[in-house]
């Protein structure tokens, strides 16, 4: 079983965003969904992507030598090197003898045992934090397999295992891999089927029908919305969206993500359209707002990334799944 | 003098306000008169204008040397040392010039060492051969006897010497006189300033600092304003002196007279804390607070917090180390975190309890002893008066040994076929000739240095070199364990890694290749190739990576050869990895290396890994990686942490900081340092220093201005933390 292969794109150690405590959070490659505001194309296509800075390249000629389907030319009037990505067949071997990072292979395949060796490294961090390892994407449920084996070696390892994922399989196959997870978080990005279609290319039918049988199987949740200028940002969206998962037994906290614009460099250098130029960042004041309408679902909300935006539980104020309220750490925070 | 005419009377905080000012025109100031200086800032005050003196030669060279021509100049130079009075301040007293600095030559002349030159050279040793202070001082002693206590008991014990320890006993009354001078002429500036002062609180105070100061010159302090301005008195002179920045167990020396003050109605705590502000202002030595005391008991009490409380109110450089063990209040573990995170200025720092006392115990020490031995330096641990060290002060070059090593295998090529493991062999004897030298050095230094410099301010806090009239450089002491860091770890274990990796492994280079590229600084052709794939590969600090390896590898070999040699006379020897501010100087000597480092270019930092170790630069990754690489016996080989501000600003910042602190600290790792900068303030502040002058950053084991950095370690810092 261990040594199932995926493709991943990213092991990212030291997160405190994916979960309770220090996490390593695993990003695999591929994703269903296309919403226009990803922060991470790079993590979209399940194969390899190319990535090119030019201002990196040194002008070595490697990846010309490299390229056996004549994707990479030396451009005799200006000495740069010239990609046709229409001959690309993303085999990566030209960023393989690029060592400037002009060119980046993005993914990697890495057996389940490959990547616990690297997760492991971590292990007392996380016992100290009351952290893990939390499987995100892309989507992992697109790698159905190797997610579910990943979840199980990690669980079997004594690790805290989280799952990060869109919602959008059928239940039947998704299901496994809900119920190996120690946690699930999930997003929930517009309530209307319309706005969600157009949004991220697909009905929200199945992640709502998911949600709920989800939410039957008493894994601790923690829904998440990326707030969106223009698509989400309003009290009433989000208003609804928070009743809608006020239904949840097991819910930890709803957590809102404020939109971070880009800029267009990191879709540049994959050559993709960055759609979402001239979109700004939602003022803390407007996300304290939104948590506020949020709150009046009888729900705990977070805002993410900022310092005062903490739990509010309705009721108690006990520390709501906050789990990594570390037991050494007394007095005020 | 200040002229106040404001209706209210002056509150602390606007004192301090104003004492803040007046630090940071100082800075600018000394600054601008005296260039940059990538170190401490030691809480000096500029001289006045037209400040004159000369040191009485006792040496054909020009040069002072002995107790006798020490003791001599120190008394001259105290005599004219100008006095400092600032109304606002609790304390009186600045210091303004370095004794040292005026001599003319170094190293005492007639002790000559040149045989052990060439392999000083050959391997980039800083020998410490002449290295003054970097152990510490028990300021128990002193302030339970005070200057006039510590006279009488010079006399007592030259008296029960007899006469042949004279020139001893009387260098070290001559000093005390010296230094009691210098506190009654400051009385006598003080008396005139409160003469003409027109605000009623800063007169009161006049008053009051007068009162502390007249007492102060001969008798022991009572109160915690006497204890605060003994100790600042101490500073001062020992600074003066030769340099000494050594603090010690500053919580528990206070709090004695704290406790009596708050009991007797005679402070509050607004008033604590204003003085501890000013005792932190007058220089910013490096002093521990909480621990475990010798029992294990935790040390933390209510003036632990004062402390950082002061030193927040401040916001100047501070050079504050928090111990952690099992049993800390939670509560002081927690404000510390929170102060690095809320206030940037790259302190308190944090020791850690399990690494440094089981450590040190492995050198056959007890439990107790171990927990006396406390953070009193950059990143030195010592036993306050009890055991010597010269910490900070012998370093091997570990980049010019791993050259060495190269051209030598190189040259062999012929003969012998090049290989990772045959170099790992010549690095490894190469090693071994550069820990003899240094143990060698290490001898000659301790039978040499009482005539060179000898210690007189730190002996009268020490036990043993008043009673035995002996210099702690000369068996005044009980303990003689010498700290001997290596340098450039990641320099070296990258180097390793890149050559396994490219050569051997993958075979896309040759070894004849990597000679030719190095010759050439990777300047001919193909050479940025090369080096970036040499440095592109499998690097110190990623975890499970051929770096990691390597570098445990090094730092095993390195402490297996200090520990399997106690110096030539037989004294042990204890072994860390740091590089303090050296990493410019100590690059400067060698040429390029195989971990894609052109010529010159600085070696790496301390035990950090390279930056750009890891595309995440996982902050547990480097922490794993430094606690993998502890020599483990008592001394330290620090982190260097450099954290985005954005994680300041993070809801779980104070619980992952505090984690990763705890974690490091649970894994064997002895003492963090972190910075947490704005990497586009900092590019601002490097280009337009003056436009941030009270930007501080931990450079190394201490904090600086930004603005008074040279631009070449500016630059240092810049990279360090915008590639972190
Ligand atoms: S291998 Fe990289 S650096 Fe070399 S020419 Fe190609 S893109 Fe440029
Ligand atoms: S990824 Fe493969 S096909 Fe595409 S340019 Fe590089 S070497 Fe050629």
């Amino acid at each position: 079983m261990n040594n199932k292969v995926g493709t991943i794109t990213e092991i990212q150690r030291f997160c405190l965003h994916d979960g309770p405590g220090i996490r390593t959070t695993v990003f695999l490659k591929g994703c269903n969904m296309r919403c226009v505001w990803c922060h991470n194309p790079e993590t979209l296509r399940p194969t390899f992507d190319i990535l090119v800075q030019p201002t990196k390249c040194i002008r070595c000629g490697a990846c010309v030598e490299e390229c056996t389907h004549g994707a990479r030319k030396i451009d005799e009037h200006t000495g740069d090197i010239a990609y046709r990505t229409d001959y690309c067949v993303s085999c990566g071997a030209c960023a393989e003898s690029c060592y400037s990072s002009a060119i980046v292979r993005v993914g990697r395949n890495l057996s389940v045992s490959e990547v616990l060796l690297e997760v492991a490294e971590d292990r007392a961090y996380y016992d100290r934090s009351g952290g893990g390892v939390t499987i995100s994407g892309g989507e992992p449920t697109c790698q159905l397999e190797f997610t579910v084996a990943l979840l199980r070696a990690c669980r079997g390892h004594g690790l805290h295992a989280a799952l990060e994922t869109n919602l959008y399989a059928p239940w039947d196959r998704v299901e496994i891999a809900l119920r190996e997870a120690d946690l699930v978080m999930f997003d929930i990005k517009l309530m209307s089927q319309v706005r969600h279609r157009e949004a991220t290319g697909v009905s929200n039918t199945r992640i709502l029908h998911n949600a709920t049988r989800l939410s039957q199987l008493g894994t601790p949740l923690i829904v998440r919305t990326p707030v969106v200028p223009g698509y989400n940002d309003t009290p009433l969206e989000i208003g609804k969206i928070a009743r809608y998962i006020s239904r949840f037994p097991s819910l930890l906290y709803y957590e809102l993500l404020p939109f971070h614009p880009l800029g267009t460099s990191k879709y540049e250098s994959l050559g993709m359209p960055y759609l979402m130029g001239g979109v700004h960042e939602p003022s803390p004041d407007s996300m304290r707002a939104l948590a506020d309408s949020a709150r009046e679902a009888g729900i705990a909300v977070k805002i993410a990334g900022l310092i005062d935006g903490q739990v509010q539980a309705s009721g108690d104020d006990n520390d709501n799944g906050n789990a990594f309220a570390a037991p050494f750490l007394l007095g005020q925070t | 003098m200040t002229t106040a005419t404001l209706s209210q009377p002056l509150s602390y905080s606007d004192r301090l306000e104003r004492l803040k000012q007046t630090k940071l025109r100082q800075t600018r100031q000394k600054r601008d008169r005296n260039g940059y200086m990538d170190r401490d800032d030691h809480g000096t005050a500029p001289l006045p204008d037209g400040f004159s003196w000369s040191p009485i030669a006792n040496h054909s060279n020009g040069s002072f040397y002995r107790s006798k021509g020490w003791a001599a100049n120190f008394k001259s130079l105290m005599e004219v040392h100008p006095v400092y009075v600032d109304a606002n301040d609790a304390l009186a007293g600045r210091w303004m010039v370095y004794l040292s600095s005026y001599r003319r030559c170094g190293w005492f002349p007639d002790a000559d060492f040149s045989h052990l030159k060439p392999e000083q050279e050959l391997y980039g040793i800083l020998s410490g051969i002449g290295a003054q202070q970097h152990f510490g001082p028990d300021y128990r002693i002193g302030l339970a006897l005070g200057w006039g206590g510590l006279l009488a008991k010079v006399r007592r014990c030259h008296q029960d010497h007899g006469l042949d320890k004279s020139e001893f006993y009387e260098a070290e009354q001559d000093v005390i006189v010296g230094v009691q001078d210098w506190i009654r002429r400051t009385v006598a500036a003080i008396n005139e300033a409160e003469s003409v002062e027109t605000d009623p609180t800063l007169k009161a105070n006049l008053h009051e600092m007068a009162a502390v100061n007249e007492w102060l010159v001969d008798g022991p302090p009572r109160t915690l304003r006497e204890a605060c301005q003994w100790l600042a008195w101490y500073c001062m002179v020992s600074r003066i002196y030769n340099g000494d920045g050594a603090g010690g167990q500053l919580d528990e020396l206070l709090r004695p007279y704290y406790e009596r003050d708050i009991a007797a109605g005679r402070i509050d705590d607004e008033e604590a804390i204003f003085t501890l502000a000013c005792l932190l202002l007058n220089d910013p030595h490096y002093h521990q607070i909480g621990g475990p005391g010798a029992d294990g008991r935790d040390m933390t009490s209510l003036i632990s917090f004062l402390i950082v409380e002061a030193g927040r109110r401040l916001g100047i450089p501070c050079n504050l180390t928090i111990r952690v063990h099992d049993g800390l209040d939670p509560d002081l573990f927690n404000l510390g975190v929170r102060t690095l995170l809320e206030d940037k200025k790259g302190w308190p720092r944090f020791s850690g309890e399990k690494g440094l006392t089981e450590g040190f115990m492995r050198n056959g020490y007890s439990e107790a002893l171990a927990r006396e031995r406390i953070a009193v330096g950059c990143h030195w641990m010592a036993i306050p008066g009890r055991e010597y060290t010269v910490n900070d002060c012998v370093k091997i070059n570990a980049a010019k040994v791993f050259e060495v090593a190269f051209k030598e295998m190189m040259r062999e090529s012929e003969t012998v076929v090049p290989s990772v493991s045959r170099l790992w062999s010549l690095f490894a004897e190469h090693l071994r000739r550069a820990v003899l030298c240094t143990a060698k050095g290490l001898d000659f230094h301790l039978a040499h240095q009482k005539d060179n410099a000898p210690e007189l301010l730190i002996n009268l806090l020490c036990d043993g070199p008043i009673e035995r009239g002996l210099d702690a450089s000369a068996g005044g002491v009980d303990m003689y364990n010498l700290c001997v860091d290596g340098s450039a770890l990641a320099t070296v274990a990258d180097s390793f890694a890149a050559l396994e990796q490219r050569i051997e492994r993958e075979r896309k280079l040759s070894w004849a290749e990597v000679a030719r590229h190095l010759s050439e600084d990777y300047r001919g052709e193909g050479g940025e190739r090369v080096r970036l794939m040499l440095r592109s590969g499998e690097r110190y600090g990623q975890g499970t990576s051929l770096g990691d390896d390597c570098a445990i590898r090094i730092s095993e070999l390195f402490t297996g050869l200090i520990r399997a040699n106690l110096t030539p006379e037989g004294r042990l020897m204890i072994p860390g990895w740091f590089s303090w501010s050296s990493t410019i100087p100590m690059g400067r000597v060698v040429g390029a290396t195989p971990n894609g480092r052109h010529a010159g270019a600085p070696i790496s930092h301390g035990a950090n890994p390279d930056p750009g170790f890891r595309k995440d630069a996982a902050p547990t990754a480097m922490a794993h990686a430094i606690a993998a690489i502890q020599p483990g016996y008592g001394n330290t080989a620090p982190m260097q942490l450099e954290l985005d501000p954005g994680l300041a600003r993070d809801r779980g910042a104070v619980d992952a900081l505090g984690c990763l602190i705890k974690t490091h600290f649970d894994e064997g790792g002895t003492l963090i340092n972190v910075n947490i900068l704005d990497a586009d303030q900092l590019r601002a502040a490097h280009k337009d220093p003056d436009a941030f002058p009270d930007l501080v950053v931990r450079v190394t084991g201490f904090t600086a201005y930004f603005a008074s950095l040279s631009p070449e370690f500016r630059q240092l810092v810049v990279d360090r933390l915008i590639e972190a």
